[in-house]
C-alpha cells in the first residue's frame, strides 16, 4: 500500500490552475523526487500536503488516513523559502520549533545535541543565525526538519546553495534517514542528485503530472536501443561486421581505439549485436545508452512545436 | 493551545530578553519626568534681565513697576527714534502706549528679542491692572467696591443615580476617564504596531513557512497578538512603578515646600478631596477599563497582523495603515470633547462604534453612560473583535506565503474569498 495517495488534487488561483487533476502515489521508505520546471506547481503540492493551503477539490492520504492537521507531527519540511530568526540562538530556536511539532524541550535538547556533534557544528549552539553564512544557516535549517523524527520527510531544494561537500552530507544524510524508515518527498533541480538518490519520481508541468514512476524503469523505458561499443581496430571493418539490423549514430576515434555509437533498428539487444562482431572485431566494451532524468525532463517539458531535434 | 502557549512565549520572553526592553523601560519614565521638571526648573529659573522703554502717549495713566526681573524705563517720547534705534539700544523691546489706550483697550510692544511668553503676559496683566484702576478712578469707583461686585460662578454639577441619589461629579472623574483612553490609545498604537513590526520581519527573514507548517496560521496569530499583549502589560507596569519613584526623585529635588503648599491648594480647588471613593464605582471602572483595553487592543492587532501579512517591509505598509490608524486617531482627537460634552451625539455614536469605542467610551464612562448604551457597546466590540479576527486570520494565511508581489486591496478582497 501506498504511503501518501493523492487523489485529483485540483488547486486553482483566480482560475489559473497552479495544480489540476493531480494523482499521485508515493511509497513507503523510499525517496521520491518531486520534479518539474519553476512554477510547475510542486510547492504548491507541497504546501498542501503540509496543510499551508487547502486544495480545491481531491483526496490526500497518509497511510489510508484521510490528512488533517492532527497528521502535521510526523511531517518534517524544509521550504524552499527558509529562514531562521536572526537574533535568537540557533539553539534555541530549533528547539523551539522542535517543541512545536510536540517534542519535549528534553528530548529535543538531546536530539540537538546529538546531530549537531553528528554534522560537527557544535561550536555554533550558542551563536545567533545572523553570524552564519547561507550555506551554514542550511545545515541548521535541515536538522530542524528532521528533529522531530518524522516518518514523511519533505525537502524542498535541501542541496541549492551548498558547496558540493556540504552537498554530499546533506544527500548522505537523506539516504541514512531512508535506511532508518523515513518516507522523503525530494523536490529538486539537481538531476544528478535525482539519479544518484531517488527511488521514484514524478514530473510536473503546467500544474499537471506528465510522467511518474521508479526512476530506472522510467530510464530504462526511454532507451531507444542506442548502444556504445568501444573496439581496437579498423573502423570500416567495423561496419562490414555490423550488420543489416543498425545504423551508426557517431564515431570516434581515439590513439588506441575507437568507439561508435550504435542505433539497433528492430528491438535487438547487445547480444545480436556482439554475435557478428565477436568473431571478427577486438571488442573492449558494449554499453547500453540510457537517457538520464535530465534528458527525459528537458524533452518532456519543452514545447514540442520547438523541439526540432 | 498548547501550541498558542508556546508561540506566545517566545514572543514574550524574546522580547522582554532584549536589551532595549530594559533599557527603554527605565528610561522612558526617567526621560519624561525629567523633561518635564527640567522645563519646570528652566521656567522658574529664568532670571535674565529685561528692559523695556515705555513711549508714553497717555494722560495720567500710572507708569508701570518693575519687577525683579523686569524693568521699564520711561522718559522718551520718541516713537520713531526708538524704534530706529532699538537694535543697538540696551533695551530689548519699546512698548507704545499711544494716546488711545483707555479708549481702545490696546497697545504695541516692538521687540528686539524675543520675550518669551511669560514676560508678554505679565507686561500684560499689569498693563490691565493699570488700566482698570485709571478707569475706576475716572468712573469714581471705589477699587474695593468694584472687585467685591466682580463675580466668578462655580458650577457644582450634580446627578442622580439609579437609585435616585444625588451624586456630585468630581472634576477628577472626568480626568481619570481622559488618562484611561490616553493609556488605551498608546498600548493599542505601540503594541499592535509591534504585531506588524514582528510579522513583518518574519516574513521578510523566510521564517513563516516552517512555523505555519507546524501551527495553523490562526494559532500562530493569536499566540503572537497574546505575547505581545502580555510585553505591553509587563512594560505598563513597570513604568506606573517607575513613573511614580521617578516623579518622587525629581520632586524633592526641584520643588521647594513653599510650591508644594501651593500646589495641594491647586489640587483642592480640583475638588479631589470629594472625589467619590465608592469601591463599586472603582470596580466597575477597573473592570471596564480592562474589558475595553482587550478588546481595542484585540481587535487593531488583528487588523495589523493582517497589514502586516499583506507586506514585505515596513515602507509598504503606509497605504494599508492609514485606513487602520485612521480610527484610532479620530478617536484621540475626540477624547478632549468627549470629556467636555460626554452626551453629544457624535461621541454617543462613537463610543458605541467598535473601532473607537475603546478610547471614546473611557472619556464618558465615569460619568453617566446609558445602560443600553454601554450594553450595545460592549456587544458590538465582541463581535467586531471576533470579526476582524476571522477576518484577519483570512488576509494572514493567504499574504504570509506571498512574495514579491505588489498587493492591492482587490487582491486582499480575493484572498479574502479563498477557501
Amino acid at each position: 500500500m501506498a504511503f501518501l495517495e493523492a487523489q485529483n488534487i485540483c488547486k486553482s488561483y483566480d482560475g489559473n490552475w497552479a495544480l489540476k487533476n493531480l494523482s499521485l502515489s508515493i511509497p513507503e521508505n523510499c525517496i521520491y523526487g518531486l520534479l518539474g520546471p519553476n512554477g510547475a506547481g510542486k510547492t504548491t503540492f507541497i504546501r498542501i500536503i503540509n496543510r499551508i493551503i487547502v486544495q480545491d477539490s481531491g483526496q490526500l492520504s497518509i497511510n489510508g488516513q484521510s490528512l488533517s492537521s492532527d497528521q502535521l507531527g510526523i511531517i518534517g519540511y524544509l521550504p524552499e523559502e527558509r529562514g531562521l530568526y536572526k537574533k535568537s540562538t540557533i539553539s534555541d530556536q530549533a528547539i523551539y520549533f522542535a517543541q512545536l511539532k510536540g517534542v519535549s524541550k528534553q528530548d529535543a535538547t538531546k536530539r540537538l545535541r546529538h546531530w549537531f556533534d553528528k554534522m560537527e557544528i557544535s561550536s555554533w549552539w550558542n551563536k545567533n543565525a545572523e553570524e552564519l553564512s547561507k550555506g551554514m544557516q542550511q545545515k541548521v535549517q535541515f536538522i530542524i526538519s528532521v528533529l522531530h523524527q518524522p516518518t514523511f520527510l519533505i525537502l524542498d531544494e535541501p542541496m541549492s546553495g551548498l558547496d558540493p561537500i556540504n552537498a554530499n552530507l546533506i544527500k548522505d544524510e537523506i539516504k541514512s534517514l531512508k535506511k532508518e524508515g523515513t518516507t522523503i518527498v525530494l523536490s529538486t533541480h539537481d538531476m544528478e542528485s535525482v539519479e544518484e538518490i531517488c527511488d521514484n519520481i514524478a514530473l510536473i508541468n503546467k500544474a499537471e503530472k506528465i510522467l511518474d514512476g521508479n526512476v530506472q524503469e522510467i530510464r530504462k523505458s526511454r532507451s531507444n536501443q542506442i548502444f556504445e561499443i568501444t573496439y581496437v581496430g579498423n573502423p570500416a571493418n567495423f561496419t562490414n561486421y555490423l550488420g543489416t539490423g543498425y545504423e551508426i549514430v557517431s564515431e570516434v576515434q581515439e590513439t588506441d581505439r575507437n568507439k561508435t555509437i550504435v542505433r539497433a533498428l528492430n528491438d535487438q539487444g547487445a547480444n545480436e549485436i556482439l554475435k557478428s562482431l565477436l568473431p571478427n572485431v577486438v571488442i573492449i566494451s558494449v554499453q547500453e545508452i540510457i537517457p538520464s532524468i535530465k534528458e527525459i525532463f528537458i524533452s518532456e517539458v519543452t514545447p514540442k512545436s520547438t523541439n526540432h531535434e | 493551545m498548547n501550541k498558542i502557549f508556546l508561540i506566545m512565549r517566545r514572543e514574550y520572553l524574546s522580547r522582554v530578553m532584549k536589551k532595549t526592553f530594559w533599557i527603554w523601560t527605565f528610561i522612558l519614565p526617567f526621560l519624561i519626568t525629567g523633561s518635564i521638571s527640567g522645563l519646570v526648573w528652566m521656567l522658574k529659573t529664568n532670571d535674565s534681565k529685561i528692559y523695556i522703554q515705555v513711549i508714553d502717549e497717555t494722560n495720567g495713566i500710572k507708569q508701570l513697576e518693575n519687577t525683579e526681573t523686569m524693568f521699564f524705563e520711561y522718559g522718551s517720547n520718541n516713537l520713531e527714534e526708538a524704534k530706529n534705534n532699538l537694535t543697538h539700544a540696551p533695551y530689548d523691546a519699546v512698548l507704545h502706549l499711544s494716546s488711545d489706550l483707555v479708549d481702545a483697550d490696546a497697545a504695541k510692544i516692538y521687540l528686539n528679542n524675543s520675550l518669551g511668553v511669560f514676560a508678554l503676559e505679565s507686561i500684560k496683566n499689569q498693563l490691565g491692572t493699570v488700566l482698570e484702576e485709571y478707569k475706576l478712578s475716572k468712573s469714581k469707583i471705589d477699587p474695593q467696591v468694584y472687585y467685591s461686585i466682580w463675580s466668578k460662578i462655580k458650577l457644582e454639577e450634580i446627578s442622580f443615580s439609579d437609585e435616585g441619589e444625588e451624586v456630585s461629579k468630581a472634576v477628577t472623574d472626568a480626568f481619570l476617564g481622559i488618562a484611561m483612553a490616553l493609556i488605551m490609545f498608546l498600548f493599542v498604537v505601540l503594541y499592535s504596531v509591534q504585531v506588524m513590526r514582528g510579522i513583518i520581519e518574519e516574513k521578510a527573514s523566510r521564517i513563516i513557512e516552517v512555523i505555519i507548517s507546524s501551527v495553523k496560521p490562526f494559532q500562530f496569530m493569536s499566540g503572537k497578538i497574546l505575547g505581545i499583549a502580555l510585553v505591553g502589560i509587563t512594560q505598563f507596569a513597570l513604568w506606573t512603578i517607575l513613573m511614580f519613584i521617578a516623579s518622587a526623585i525629581f520632586q524633592t529635588a526641584t520643588i521647594n515646600p513653599a510650591e508644594m503648599q501651593e500646589a495641594q491648594k491647586v489640587v483642592a480647588e480640583l475638588n479631589l478631596a470629594e472625589f467619590n471613593l465608592d469601591f463599586g464605582h472603582l470596580a466597575f471602572l477597573g473592570c471596564m477599563f480592562i474589558f475595553y483595553f482587550l478588546g481595542g487592543y484585540l481587535l487593531y492587532s488583528a487588523l495589523f497582523a493582517a497589514v502586516g501579512s499583506m507586506i514585505e517591509t515596513e515602507a509598504e505598509s503606509q497605504q494599508f495603515m492609514l485606513p487602520v490608524m485612521l480610527p484610532l486617531i479620530i478617536s484621540y482627537l475626540t477624547m478632549m470633547s468627549g470629556f467636555e460634552n460626554p452626551n453629544s451625539p457624535i461621541i454617543k455614536w462613537m463610543s458605541i462604534f467598535p473601532l473607537t469605542s475603546p478610547i471614546v467610551m473611557m472619556t464618558r464612562i465615569t460619568q453617566d453612560v446609558p445602560i443600553i448604551e454601554l450594553i450595545s457597546s460592549i456587544c458590538l466590540l465582541v463581535l467586531a473583535v471576533l470579526g476582524t479576527t476571522w477576518l484577519a486570520a483570512k488576509i494572514f494565511r493567504v499574504g504570509i506565503l506571498m512574495y514579491g508581489k505588489k498587493v492591492t486591496y482587490g487582491e486582499v478582497w480575493k484572498w479574502i474569498k479563498y477557501r
